[in-house]
């Protein structure tokens, strides 16, 4: 009677083991090196020295509003939600007077020879340094805006305002955005839901309302401020007298 | 004055946690204040408010640091620091100041670390915009509303 064979379990290291054995590799030399300390990145046993993830970016789909993130060099986008096919390329307008809707998931920029007179542009972010005169511009992440733009401000939509170092800007009205980053000169009275900041470079004057401030050392502030408290109403009255009143001292 | 200065130089007046002064101090060497100041501060070199001070009154110094609560005006010659757990009401007057996030700060604010513009020079020349979304009356300029002097 045929002696039943025992099935034995399948070991790859010892495969690998027998295999470089058999090609006249010593033991030692097949063995694995003994995890004596951490690679950089590193779990201590592990193999792997780091692992590198790819970028994440977040998008914010301009068909629907549906936001997302997606990982890693994508050349082409289609939203999770209504299943559009979204354009991530950037743009720099061109042309004295433009009129046309563009909406992109990248990066919008306005040159100082173009002017934006009509249409509506949407994109992440979108850096003016030309003309904004009509229609209107709405960016998910944020505006900037250079030195020697002319901006009609009440034209933007977005959540961040900057306001590049070199430009200058002065006001009236209010200026409500969520947060504003002043690395330029801006005069104005601004009303943020987050946060204003005020770069090295930076001046601002006027009213300055905000949950947060932060003031960088060599900024300029010649502003009343109301950060981290609500304003009352007697306080926040404006003065009868047009132009305000001359402070006394 | 640099700020790390005026943080690791040991004031040569302190004023602790659980003492209170009623009353004007002034000094010329540096001061640290933990506890409460009812009455104004002033000091020729730096001052430093802790976390749990309290100062009721105007503070006048070379340098200042806030990490508490101060109710008054702050005029420094240097700098002013304002901490995240600082609470200021009141006007802040200085060549530079830093403010971190957290603050809660409400007054009239006067930094001017070029030093070359006065009052009544012009502000920096820019194109008069229209009103932004919310067209408000408010000037931008006008008497402290705290009227505190």
């Amino acid at each position: 009677m045929p002696r039943s064979r025992k099935v034995s379990i399948v070991n790859g290291l010892a495969t690998v083991r027998a295999i470089r054995r058999a090609g006249g590799q010593e033991e030692s030399e097949v063995r694995p090196a003994p995890a004596a300390a951490a690679p950089p990145g590193g779990v201590i046993g592990s193999r792997i020295g780091r692992t590198v993830l790819p970028e994440q970016r977040e998008h914010v789909c301009y068909s629907c509003g549906y936001a997302f993130k997606t990982a890693g060099l994508v050349r082409q986008i289609v939203c999770p939600k209504c299943r559009l096919a979204l354009d991530t390329s950037d743009y720099t307008l061109e042309g004295a007077a433009w009129a046309e809707d563009m909406r992109t998931l990248g990066t919008v920029r306005i040159p100082p020879e173009a002017t934006v007179a009509g249409g509506a542009i949407v994109a992440t972010e979108v850096v003016v340094e030309g003309g904004l005169a009509g229609g209107e511009v709405t960016a998910s992440k944020a505006v900037t805006v250079r030195a020697g733009a002319r901006v009609d401000f009440a034209r933007l939509k977005t959540g961040r305002l900057v306001i590049a170092e070199g430009a200058s800007f002065v006001l009236e009205g209010e200026l409500c955005f969520r947060s504003l980053d002043v690395r330029g000169a801006l005069e104005a009275n601004v009303r943020a839901s987050e946060r204003v900041s005020v770069g090295p470079a930076g001046s601002l004057r006027g009213m300055v309302r905000a949950p947060r401030l932060v003031v960088e050392d060599g900024a300029e502030v010649q502003a009343e401020l109301w950060i981290g408290a609500e304003p009352t109403a007697a306080a926040a009255a404006p003065p009868a007298a047009e132009g305000g009143q001359p402070e006394t001292k | 004055m640099d700020a790390k200065d005026i943080q690791a130089a040991e004031a040569k007046n302190i004023i602790a946690e659980d003492t209170e002064i009623t009353g004007s101090i002034r000094c010329n060497a540096g001061i640290r204040i933990e506890g409460k100041v009812n009455g104004d501060l002033t000091c020729a070199a730096a001052a430093f408010i802790g976390r749990a001070a309290q100062v009721k009154g105007n503070i006048a110094a070379g340098a200042v640091v806030v990490h508490g609560q101060v109710t008054g005006n702050i005029t420094a010659k240097e700098r002013i620091d304002l901490k995240a757990t600082a609470r200021v009401f009141g006007d802040v007057k200085t060549r530079r100041m830093t403010v971190e996030d957290g603050v809660t700060l409400v007054g009239k604010a006067d930094v001017n670390p070029g030093g070359a513009r006065a009052e009544g020079e012009p502000a920096p020349a820019a194109a008069a915009e229209p009103a932004a979304e919310h067209g408000s009356d408010d000037s931008r300029r006008g008497p402290s509303f705290f009227g505190r002097k």
